[in-house]
């Protein structure tokens, strides 16, 4: 099954199949999560008004370790069955993921301030959310380290792999350390802890930005298999012409 | 043995072997990654009481908040249903800081067993929802939160009142 | 918005500003390697088609079976 995935070519063909799909459900559902955001969902009962940055901030933090868990599983296959499209993928997830962690910390903060009273503390949340923000950046600048594209794909996939230690602890640590984030709202289906009326922009959001990142994976992907063809030309280019040369 | 083959098990042993290192580091650093101490934790580790910087965190006890007249000097106790310490504070709290709502403060301990603070964070807990509903629970007998009604709920609501625990008995949760 | 607009603006402010800059980055990177390739294609199409199956492993052609070419 897998493998079949793992042809560059192949690959290609599903994606462009996805990509209108993806790109339509995406404006379809942040436009419908918007709405509901702003307009359609209740003040909350503590924060006010303020409960709305929830719709930005918890998505993007979901979407933060939801890319980061693909890029570890990609370049677990990279690594194991050595298959040419899992590292693409595993690079055009990277800074889609840094982006969503980035939004999580900064509206976070902008959360905290009214809040809490503080922008940022050194809690165990907080503290693994930002670990999380540099294991994105030290696999980006890792993969482009190297002149031998191989050694920075198994350099960068080794550290995906230890990174991946940090996603059960910025999930759980909230219930293993005292910390001033409080714990999840949405971790059973039976009694989340949040009203229907605000769980429905949440969620709204959180399935756009899935689709966004499937959409934004493609289109990176696209530039990077397009990339890795134009080298593979010219050093096809430069080989044939020494050839030539030397005969 | 495949060369794939190998690599999977690489993988997975060295994965198992990085599993088990950092569980291990972080349960040897668990009293330094903890955020803050609760009432009972100064009460019942000898290390915590001396007069240096910490975290004290737990429940804003209902009815014991008192403002003076300044509207900058505030007293208050900070339970977390077993053991309760009494705050002292001269600033400006957060929007959220509420009788019966989570709150850390940073200080230090005095002598008396009372607690200094110079910094007070409002800690929110995880139920979201509209005003009307909140009242209307309220009303039905079926509130949950720990915020408002009254704090013994979380001894005995065995129902999320911050969280799957109160505060102060977060080691014992099985999960 | 409760005294706190501030904070909620800027928060759907940073948001869209850092995926609107991805996103079109994204989309420019795209269209400009792709651009190059057609272009590269275009100009030695013989050459290329010669040279694909052996020099070009990265995105070898769909017979090649991809997991055990590389072995």
């Amino acid at each position: 099954m897998l493998h079949r995935f793992a042809n560059p070519t192949r690959f290609l063909r599903l994606a462009n199949a996805v990509l209108p799909w993806a790109t339509g459900l995406t404006i379809l559902l942040i436009g419908a999560g918007l709405y509901f955001a702003f307009g359609a969902s209740p003040a909350d009962y503590q924060q006010g008004e303020t409960v709305r940055i929830m719709y930005i901030h918890v998505p993007s933090a979901w979407m933060a370790m939801f890319a980061y868990a693909f890029i570890a599983v990609a370049s677990a296959v990279g690594l194991i069955w050595k298959h040419p499209v899992a590292h693409v993928c595993a690079l055009a997830a990277a800074p889609i993921g840094a982006c969503f962690t980035l939004i999580c910390l900064t509206t976070g903060s902008l959360w905290g301030k009214p809040m809490w009273g503080t922008w940022w503390v050194w809690d165990a949340r907080l503290t693994s959310v930002l670990v999380l923000f540099f294991l994105y950046l030290g696999f980006i600048a890792l993969a482009n380290a190297f002149d031998d594209a191989a050694r920075g794909e198994k350099a960068s996939a080794i550290l995906a792999l230890i990174g991946a230690v940090n996603l059960p602890i910025i999930k759980f640590s909230v219930d293993w350390w005292n910390t001033l984030h409080q714990p999840a709202s949405i971790s059973r289906i039976d009694m989340p802890a949040v009203h229907t009326s605000m769980l429905i922009p949440l969620l709204l959001m959180a399935v756009g930005f899935t689709m966004l990142f499937t959409v934004l994976v493609i289109i990176r992907a696209r530039a990077e298999l397009a990339d890795r063809r134009i080298n593979a030309l010219r050093s096809a280019r430069i080989h044939a012409e020494t050839a030539h040369s030397g005969a | 043995m495949t060369r794939k083959r190998r690599r999977l098990t690489v993988v997975f042993l060295g994965g198992l072997l990085l599993a088990t290192a950092s569980a291990l580091v972080l349960t040897a650093f668990e009293d330094s990654i903890v955020f803050f101490h609760t009432p009972t934790d100064i009460a019942t580790k000898k290390d915590l009481q001396s007069d240096r910087r910490l975290r004290l965190g737990g429940i804003v006890k209902e009815k014991s908040w008192s403002k003076k007249s300044d509207g900058l000097t505030h007293d208050f106790v900070v339970t977390d249903l077993t053991h309760e310490i009494r705050v002292a504070y001269k600033g400006i709290i957060p929007d959220l800081f509420r009788e019966g709502q989570g709150v850390v403060v940073e200080g230090r301990l005095l002598p008396d067993g009372n607690f200094r603070a110079d910094e007070v964070l409002a800690k929110h807990d995880e139920n979201y929802m509209p005003k009307e509903v909140a009242e209307a629970l309220k009303k039905s007998g079926q509130w949950k939160g720990g915020a408002v009604t009254g704090s013994e709920t979380g001894k005995t609501g065995g129902e999320k009142p911050y969280g799957d625990k109160p505060y102060g008995s977060q080691k014992e949760s099985t999960r | 918005m409760g005294g706190h607009g501030g904070f909620i603006w800027s928060s759907w402010g940073i948001a869209l500003v850092v995926l609107t800059v991805l996103v079109v980055t994204s989309i420019k990177s795209m269209r400009a390697r792709e651009r190059e390739l057609a272009r590269m294609e275009a100009e030695a199409p013989r050459r290329r088609r010669r040279r694909d199956t052996q020099a070009d492993t990265a995105t070898a052609s769909e017979k090649a079976t991809p997991a055990e070419g590389n072995q």
